[in-house]
Parts: C-alpha cells; sequence; structure tokens
C-alpha cells in the first residue's frame, strides 16, 4: 500500500502544480484524471467493475460539486487535485481491508468517501493560502536579485515556487491518508450496517443530485436565452417520449429557467 | 540582434509564459511569473544597468486570467522591441490586464470548462449504460477540443498580438456566437447526462421509479426555496439528510 500512497501522492504533487502554476491544460480536473487512473487500475490491477463505477461516480459528483468554484483572483478554491487523490488510495485501502462494495452498502459508502474527500479539499485549502501569503516574502525577497542586476538569480527563485507546491501536496495527501487509517475501523463499522441506511444515503444522493442541477441550470442561464425556441424544444422532447426523467428534467429546468431571479451570464 | 535570435527569444517567453502563476502571491499575484516570462527579451535588448532601471518600474502587482496573460506579454515584447518607455509599458500593462481577465474568465472558466465537464459527464454517463470503450476516446476528444481552443487563444494570440503590435483580440458576433453555443450544449448534455445516471441510480434500489420522480421534484423544489431563504449552502444538504432519515424511519419508503 506504500507504494501506492507514494505513486498518488507524486501524481497528486504533480497534478498539483499543473493544475496552478504550470500549464493548466484541465488534466487535473477530477472528471479527467480520475477515470484516467481508473483505466490504468483496470489494465495493470484488474480492478473490479463495481470498484471502478464507484470511483466514476464519485469522479462526476466531486467535479460538479467544484465546478462553480472558480479560481479568480484572490478566491478560495477547494483543492480537488487532493481530494480526487484522496478518494483513490481511501477505497483501494479500504479494498485492501476486505471491503467489498454491494447493494446495501454502495451509497453509505460514497456519501461518506465523498464527504471524507471534501473535507481534505476545504482542508487542504487553508494550507495553500499559507503557502501563497509565504510567497509574498519569495516575492519581496527574490526584488533584492534585481537591485543588485543578478538576474540568473532571480529567475532561479522560480524553481522554489515548483518545489514548495509539489512537496506541500505530495505530503499532504500522505497525512490524510495516514488519519483516514488510524479511523478505518470506525468507518468500516460505519458501512457495514444494512439496507436501511444505505436507503437513506441514496434519498440524500438524489437530493444531493437535485441541488446541484439547480445550481448548474440557475447558474448557467442567460438573460438573451431564447425562451420559444427553449419550449419548442421541450414539447419536442416531451413527444418523442425518450425517457421519462429526461422529461422530468427537461420541464423543471425550463421553470427554473422561467424564474426571474439573478442577473444571470452577461454576453461574456 | 538578429531575427533567429529574436525569435529564439519569443519562443523561452512563450514557454515560460505557461508559468505565468508560478509564486502566485497575494501581495504581487501574478508578478513574479509574469517577470520570469518577460526577462529574455530584456535580456535580449538591454544592458544589465538599464535591465535593471526598467525591471524596477515594472515592480508593482499584476494579475488576470492566465490564458489571457500571452496578450500582454506580446504587446509587452512589442513594445520593448520598439523602445517605448518604460511607463507607458507599465501603463498598458495595468490598463489591459483587468479587462482581458474579464473576458478570460468568463469565456474560459466558465463557458468552455463547463462545457468540457459536461462533455465528461456524459462520457461517464454513457459508461452506466455499458459503453465501456468509448468513455475515454470521448474524455480524450473532449480535452484535445478545450486545449485546441485554449492553443489558439493562448499560443496563437502571442503571436498574432506581437505579429500585428496590437491587441489580437476582437470581441466579434462570431466569439459571442461560440460562446453562447457552448454555454447552451452544457445545459443539454447536463440535462442528458443527469438523467441517465439518475435513471440507473433508481434501478438499483427495490423502491418504485415513479416514487422517485416525486421525490427529485420535492428536492428541487425544497432545495430552491432553502437557498433562496436561507441563503447557506450547508443549509440544504442538512436539509436533504433530515428528509431521507424520516423518509425512511417513518416507512414512507
Amino acid at each position: 500500500m506504500i507504494i501506492t500512497l507514494t505513486v498518488f501522492s507524486l501524481i497528486s504533487g504533480l497534478l498539483a502544480i499543473e493544475n496552478l502554476i504550470w500549464g493548466q491544460f484541465m488534466l487535473s480536473r477530477p472528471i479527467i484524471f480520475i477515470p484516467l487512473a481508473v483505466l490504468i487500475l483496470t489494465i495493470f490491477f484488474d480492478l473490479p467493475p463495481e470498484f471502478r463505477y464507484f470511483l466514476l461516480t464519485g469522479a462526476v459528483v466531486l467535479e460538479l460539486f467544484y465546478l462553480f468554484s472558480l479560481p479568480i483572483g484572490s478566491s478560495y478554491v477547494p483543492n480537488q487535485v487532493l481530494s480526487g487523490n484522496f478518494l483513490i488510495v481511501a477505497l483501494l485501502f479500504l479494498k485492501k481491508q476486505g471491503f467489498e462494495i454491494n447493494g446495501n452498502n454502495w451509497a453509505t459508502s460514497l456519501v461518506l468517501l465523498l464527504l471524507l474527500a471534501i473535507l481534505v479539499s476545504f482542508v487542504s485549502a487553508y494550507f495553500d493560502i499559507l503557502l501563497r501569503q509565504f510567497n509574498s516574502y519569495l516575492v519581496e525577497y527574490s526584488k533584492r536579485y534585481i537591485l543588485s542586476g543578478e538576474f540568473k538569480t532571480f529567475e532561479s527563485v522560480a524553481k522554489w515556487g515548483f518545489i514548495l507546491f509539489f512537496s506541500l501536496n505530495f505530503i499532504q495527501l500522505y497525512f490524510y491518508f495516514f488519519l483516514m487509517m488510524l479511523f478505518s475501523k470506525q468507518i468500516l463499522s460505519f458501512i457495514e450496517p444494512g439496507s436501511e441506511l444505505n436507503l437513506i444515503f441514496v434519498i440524500f444522493i438524489v437530493g444531493f443530485v437535485a441541488k446541484i442541477a439547480l445550481n448548474i441550470f440557475r447558474k448557467l442561464r442567460r438573460n438573451d436565452l431564447p425562451i420559444y425556441p427553449a419550449l419548442l424544444l421541450i414539447i419536442l422532447t416531451l413527444l418523442s417520449g425518450i425517457s421519462p426523467l429526461w422529461n422530468l428534467l427537461t420541464v423543471l429546468l425550463f421553470i427554473v429557467f422561467l424564474i426571474k431571479e439573478g442577473k444571470g451570464v452577461r454576453n461574456g | 540582434m538578429g531575427k533567429i535570435g529574436l525569435n529564439r527569444v519569443l519562443r523561452k517567453v512563450v514557454r515560460r509564459m505557461l508559468s505565468v502563476q508560478n509564486l502566485w502571491s497575494y501581495k504581487y499575484m501574478q508578478l513574479y511569473g509574469y517577470l520570469y516570462a518577460i526577462i529574455p527579451v530584456y535580456r535580449f535588448l538591454y544592458g544589465k544597468e538599464e535591465m535593471k532601471q526598467r525591471l524596477i518600474k515594472e515592480w508593482s502587482y499584476f494579475n488576470t486570467q492566465p490564458y489571457m496573460s500571452s496578450y500582454i506579454l506580446a504587446l509587452h515584447s512589442k513594445m520593448l522591441l520598439l523602445n517605448e518607455d518604460e511607463a507607458k509599458i507599465v501603463s498598458m500593462r495595468n490598463s489591459l490586464m483587468a479587462p482581458l481577465a474579464s473576458i478570460g474568465d468568463s469565456f474560459f472558466w466558465f463557458n468552455l470548462r463547463t462545457f468540457l465537464i459536461a462533455f465528461c459527464t456524459l462520457s461517464v454517463a454513457l459508461l452506466v449504460e455499458g459503453f465501456e470503450g468509448t468513455v475515454f476516446v470521448a474524455l480524450a476528444i473532449a480535452l484535445a477540443f478545450f486545449n485546441y481552443v485554449h492553443f489558439y487563444y493562448r499560443m496563437g494570440g502571442f503571436k498574432r498580438t506581437f505579429r500585428h503590435g496590437r491587441l489580437a483580440f476582437k470581441f466579434t458576433k462570431k466569439f459571442y456566437f461560440f460562446e453562447k453555443t457552448l454555454n447552451y450544449s452544457s445545459y443539454l448534455l447536463f440535462v442528458v447526462s443527469f438523467s441517465l445516471v439518475l435513471s440507473k441510480v433508481f434501478e438499483m434500489t427495490d423502491v418504485k421509479t415513479s416514487i422517485w420522480f416525486y421525490i427529485f421534484i420535492f428536492f428541487m423544489i425544497t432545495d430552491y426555496l432553502v437557498i433562496k431563504y436561507i441563503k447557506r449552502e450547508w443549509a440544504v444538504f442538512l436539509f436533504n439528510l433530515a428528509v431521507a432519515v424520516l423518509l425512511v424511519t417513518w416507512g414512507i419508503i
């Protein structure tokens, strides 16, 4: 397990760099890197299908949860890279402890592990804030190299940005993982109880999805939404009867669009 | 100061502008990453003393959308080549960073990224329906599309702006139409993905699908009311959990 943890800590550090410092090619989005990890784990380690679906569902939920946490200016953005990697290593660890996903515990385990992953992302955001404050001193310090004309040394400060950020994310995954290991027995005993608790969490997931759907469609709403073409589309969808849920969602979302509240998105 | 030497320097700037967010700090924001990217041009054009005099005038906070910083860096390089006054360059930098950040945040973070996520969500939802092999291809296509647009504006933007010597970004009708299309497509893709995933989840329980419809409608309405009146995100989750516990313990489901 320690090798797996080290590999995912390395991935976590590299993806964190890609997410904030270098590139931003979107490789570090949970919806991208978790399916990639699932693919590699399936090919090389024969990950069972129920674990695959679990991780992919987790990737979607995490992604949608962080969808509107936009990295604008000095905004507080939860660390989704760490939370995704934590979800993977936590599940692999529980699998090693003999944990099995079945019809009676999938919702409980999904909710519990996702809550832990989300908690990790919020806690690590505080470490990011501390690092950004430390960066202020580092940048201030590098000014002296410009004043003294040592431009090579000024440029060499850049590598510290990479080293610090990588180390912070690398160490944190270890830390959260060992913390989770301490409470693994409690986690497993919480997941154990029968289908009643599982049903509660299925209903909770439905509520969670409803909330996320509401959030997405209210925020994506534009002022210049073509109401009539949208209405036509809804009528056509209803008539085609693709799926009852599709119909339900389309009507509900149309109602959300009609609610004259908030400003919506303007023209860019 | 040959053309080959200049091209090499510009390639270095383009490489370094990928790390414009390096050492992001609350006091100076992207200043370090920006100076790190532009320094090769100064070194190419000026001696140590003049470089020092000029760079120290640049020492004020800088922040924009990382992809859009390429336009400012290109103009900065061009102005340096034309031997413009440093005060004029700083003024250009400061006046452009906010409008470009606003366009970049709206287009890249809000619309293009949301479209990428909506497309990927649909891909994963299709996996639940049994299309296992195609999912990874779909994810690769989505990523390739995002990065094509990203590089078109980031790298291409640098090249075009440097060549013309003016901001080569037009807020045209075509651009606006593209942004709007992304927005509506994301909306549709999310509708389809939610329908697919939820219907699969409901199939996995013993409860009748029609009951789930009512529960979903109930949550949509109550969540909307909780957000509107209580205005706390966590209150929605607590409320949903309480409803779930009540529905199961009272034996309604």
